[in-house]
């Protein structure tokens, strides 16, 4: 009965508006949306979906039986954590009408159609994943997912505001419309949203509801997690300090934190602690990402001790690679690791601390001075699509970054060719739900890929055998845990008479047999980080492997010459080794050189740098034609 | 009397057009009724400005300035709406809006969001979901998993790996151990999914042990690692699943499915009522007259039609 009720209620209310624009041009007509007040279509679609409790609901399937992949050694699961869908502003208007439903259909290996549009406003471009993904967030921006579904919902008061006609009319006006308050200290919403915003925080609530639902309803235990988060994109003067919030648990805050309310890290942190973290049912953690935009922003010291640990607390991870470049460090004249040389956005120096290497020791120093390490970042990678597809990886297959306007060949290479299809992240859970892929998560038992599939184990302890590199994979693993810890942990309580550490690091280059999957593995490295004299120190050790395995490219054909390892693996112990010194450790591996997507595309369109024609000497002929992809682990640190 | 309504709005909602007229003319009447006294000699068409009228653009205002506008600026942004609408309504006299493309996209636009909302169903029952499982039963399957012993030739062998694997199948075959290297991937010990295989060893190594028989080793199948001889121990056929498994799924795929039927019926009473036919030349171009292609094009034909007509 009340079900009947409330939706002839609703329809009468959908039919209101409707009638009211037939009839009286007085109520709809122009740029008045006056007339039209509480209509809102968001509230004639909360199905279901429990909208307006105030909670949110989690994860509906709360099966907590063990699945059959279940392994207590535990399994490498890959996914997403950075997707935009057209929920997000620059997505929409971008030309992306591909919604968080559609962005884990895409995860799950179904087709979805990109821009540009039809004359119906329906994608043309089918694309689909070579290898699905285990796990995704769709992460839209928080700041205007109201005012997006106000803006592109007729019959919404402030449809016919000017700035939503601005923002429906104009790419590049409806953009930098909403982009430039995200730079604001003091940032407003638009008038449309009536006072205090109150109409846009409302839809956006909306909005949300309609996010933690898809993401429900793509659960698929055992098979699929997909995890509810938001980006919050505090930009503040132009640096870029944004951050993916990620949840678990199924008592959800009612709303996300946005820059208009939060216009400072230390706000978001503060908010998320008392709306999740202190709440039973609810899980969260802060992923910054592209602290390479940051200048140098990203890491700022804390304030106090408080700060440090509430920091330390929420945000354990860093996505350190992404469409927008890589974030690991940069070659300068005192650091000369040519391999830091990879997908840089800019081709300017940075700051130091723009680099999560820095990031690292600048951890090690606050820790010093504050007795907690505010920095004590694990590492994933992302895509950071705005395109809703999320793990498309593949240097051979780049659709582009931003829906419409990158959809061609050129727009891709004139526009952007100093970005990069982005990469995963893989975490080490025992099996595929979301509070395992979570749990892996807060203990940074992860590690990044710039997009293929290598499987690596990284393990730190005190006394590993000599041979354990000639172990099976299992019994290599099971030392690994018995005597250590595994990435992402801390080495304490060094036994008496022990030496510097041991660590065993195995990597499997990626099993897959798809066109695009990787290729055989070159070296592998360890990258220490320590202070000295309250100076940050780094050193890069390659312990596997080599830089002269005489393998290569064929610039013509994109096909790789001669060959590397299937597999590498070292038992290796610090030479450097100061017992006294808080240290990290992390391992990095990379494969044989390949094509980057940029010359790929270049030789599709017949470019040659002999005589290359006007406008693609920058994108085909300077930028780098090869790369190698790679891994990066979480670090394993030691505490005296 | 409760039941009489229900039915009677039950019915009102499945005749959207209906319901929106009937609004349409309430609404008239309403508005008629409480400008009586200021509109006593307007006609129909006769374009009133209330005072409320006034009121609203003046809040409005404010609330884009941040104060409240001067009257110049009252007058000056009634101006501007009094320009728009007038040749908004000149527009529609002259019939400017037939024939426009984008006017045409926005009405269907309008009108499809408005047939949505009818579209929003009741959460479908615990009867309704099972038995869409099984009905569906195939696109929940749980695939089969197997779990196997592999012996393992590494591609360090170089080129004897290939007849050193062929070797080492004959000597399980023959009930000897062989001469085996160290395995970098551990196979599963427990029943393991396609995917899970897939992960570890590729994809197409996990398609060749997918179907093996058991008992009895078979390869040698290749990765990238080298080369393996596989002998499944267990397998766990595939089953269907149970509603608990993927009751959020189901529910996810029946709203949608119930939405487009939904969409798919509107569509066709609209194509009656506005009595959608094709002449012969049109379905033999199309092949309408060929049976095998006569279903689900219901919607398409009709909008296109629509527009030839016009």
């Amino acid at each position: 009965m009340s079900i009947d009720r409330s939706r002839a209620a609703l329809s009468a209310a959908a039919l209101l508006v409707c009638a009211l624009l037939v009839w009286g041009a007085m109520g709809c007509g122009g740029e008045d949306g006056a007339a039209t007040t509480g209509t809102e279509r968001a509230a004639a679609s909360g199905s279901g979906t429990g909208s307006g409790t105030g909670t949110g609901t989690g994860s509906g399937t709360g099966s907590s039986t063990t699945c059959g992949d279940y392994d207590s050694l535990r399994n490498p699961y890959f996914g997403d954590l950075h997707v935009h869908t057209s929920y997000s502003f620059d997505a929409y208007v971008f030309g992306n009408r591909n919604d968080p439903a559609a962005s884990y259909r895409f995860a799950k290996g179904q087709t979805i159609y990109l821009a540009p549009l039809d004359a119906n406003g329906n994608g043309t471009r089918p694309f689909k994943l070579e290898r699905p993904l285990d796990f995704a967030a769709a992460t839209d921006h928080s700041e205007y997912l109201g005012e997006v579904d106000i803006c592109t919902t007729p019959g919404s008061p402030g449809y016919y505001s000017l700035t939503c006609i601005t923002y429906r009319s104009s790419t590049i006006g409806g953009f930098a419309t909403f982009g430039q308050e995200l730079t604001k200290e003091a940032p407003k919403r638009d008038v449309f949203c009536g006072l205090g915003g109150a109409n846009c925080v409302s839809r956006a609530r909306t909005v949300w509801q309609r996010t933690i639902s898809a993401a429900n309803d793509a659960y698929d235990r055992c098979s699929f997690s997909s995890l509810v988060a938001y980006e919050w994109t505090g930009t503040t003067g132009g640096d870029n300090l944004h951050r993916n919030v990620v949840f678990s648990g199924d008592n959800l805050p009612a709303e996300p934190v946005s820059y208009f309310e939060e216009p400072t890290p230390q706000g978001l942190w503060a908010a998320l602690e008392a709306r999740c973290k202190n709440v039973a049912g609810c899980d969260v953690l802060a992923i910054p990402h592209n602290s390479n935009a940051s200048n140098g922003n990203m890491w700022k010291a804390p304030a106090s001790a408080s700060e440090a640990a509430l920091r330390a607390a929420l945000e354990p991870l860093v996505e350190i690679v992404q469409h927008k470049g890589e974030s690991e460090c940069q070659t300068t004249l005192i650091n000369n690791d040519e391999a830091c040389g990879f997908e840089k956005l800019s081709s300017k120096q940075q700051p130091a601390m723009s680099f999560v290497r820095q990031a690292l020791a600048e951890g090690l120093r606050q820790q010093l001075i504050r007795g907690v390490n505010p920095f004590k970042l694990g590492i994933v990678g992302a895509t950071d699509t705005h395109n809703s597809t999320p793990g498309a990886v593949e240097e051979a297959n780049f659709a582009g970054h931003m829906a419409a306007q990158d959809a061609t060949l050129a727009a891709r290479l004139l526009l952007g060719g100093n970005t990069n299809p982005g990469g995963l992240t893989v975490a080490w859970a025992e099996q595929n739900s979301r509070e395992a892929i979570f749990a892996a998560f807060k203990r940074r038992e992860t590690y990044a890929t710039s997009g293929t599939r290598p499987i690596v184990r990284f393990f730190g302890g005190w006394s590993y055998p000599d041979d354990a590199c000639s172990k099976s994979d299992r019994t290599l693993v099971s030392l690994g845990y018995r005597g250590g810890v595994p990435m992402g942990g801390t080495l304490s309580g060094r036994p008496s008479g022990a030496g510097a550490p041991v660590f065993i690091i195995r990597a499997l280059r990626d099993p897959g047999n798809t066109p695009s999957a990787g290729i055989d593995l070159q070296r592998l490295q360890v990258v220490k980080g320590w202070v000295e004299n309250g100076i940050l120190q780094r050193r890069v050790y390659t312990v596997a492997g080599s830089d002269n395995n005489g393998a290569g490219v064929s610039l013509s054909t994109c096909q790789p010459t001669g060959s590397g390892h299937a597999s590498l693996c070292a038992r290796w112990s610090d030479p450097d080794f100061k017992a006294d010194k808080l240290a990290f450790y992390y391992v990095r591996v990379l494969e044989n050189p390949t094509c980057r997507w940029s010359w790929r595309q270049c030789l599709a369109a017949g470019v040659s740098c002999e005589t290359p024609q006007l406008g693609w000497k920058k994108a085909c002929c300077d930028l780098p034609k090869t790369i190698q992809e790679r891994a990066w682990t979480s670090p394993i640190w030691y505490q005296p | 009397m409760a039941q009489t309504t229900r039915r009677a709005l039950a019915r009102l909602v499945d005749e959207p057009l209906l319901l929106f007229i009937i609004a349409g003319a309430l609404l008239y009447g309403a508005s008629a009724l409480l400008t009586r006294g200021t509109a006593a000699r307007a006609t129909a068409s006769d374009l009133v400005i209330s005072g409320d009228f006034v009121r609203g653009l003046e809040a409005r205002l404010s609330l884009r300035h941040g104060r409240k506008p001067t009257r110049d600026e009252l007058r000056g942004e009634l101006r501007r709406f009094l320009e728009t609408e007038l040749y908004y309504r000149e527009a529609l006299r002259l019939g400017l809006d037939r024939g426009d493309v984008i006017v045409r996209r926005r009405l269907a636009q309008k009108m499809r969001f408005v047939a949505e909302d009818f579209a929003r169903l009741a959460e479908p029952s615990a009867r309704d979901l099972r038995r869409y499982l099984v009905k569906h039963a195939a696109r929940y399957r749980r695939g089969s998993r197997i779990a196997f012993t592999q012996r393992f030739i590494a591609r360090s062998r170089g080129a004897a790996m290939e007849s050193d694997a062929r070797a080492l199948l004959d000597a399980l075959r023959a009930g000897r151990s062989g001469r085996a290297d160290a395995a970098p991937v551990a196979a599963p010990k427990s029943p393991a999914s396609a995917a899970h295989i897939a992960r570890r060893f590729g994809e197409r190594f996990a398609a060749a042990v997918a179907r093996l028989e058991s008992g009895t080793w078979h390869g040698p199948f290749a990765s990238a690692y080298g080369l393996h001889v596989v002998r499944v121990e267990r397998r766990v056929e595939g089953r269907d699943a149970t509603l608990a498994e993927v009751r959020s799924k189901v529910r996810a795929d029946l709203l949608a499915d119930r939405e487009r039927a939904a969409q798919r019926r509107f569509v066709t009473r609209l194509e009656r009522r506005f009595g959608v036919r094709y002449d012969a030349a049109a379905k033999a171009h199309l092949g309408f007259d060929l049976p095998a292609t006569k279903t689900r094009l219901a919607s398409a034909p009709a909008a296109v039609g629509a527009a030839v007509a016009r």
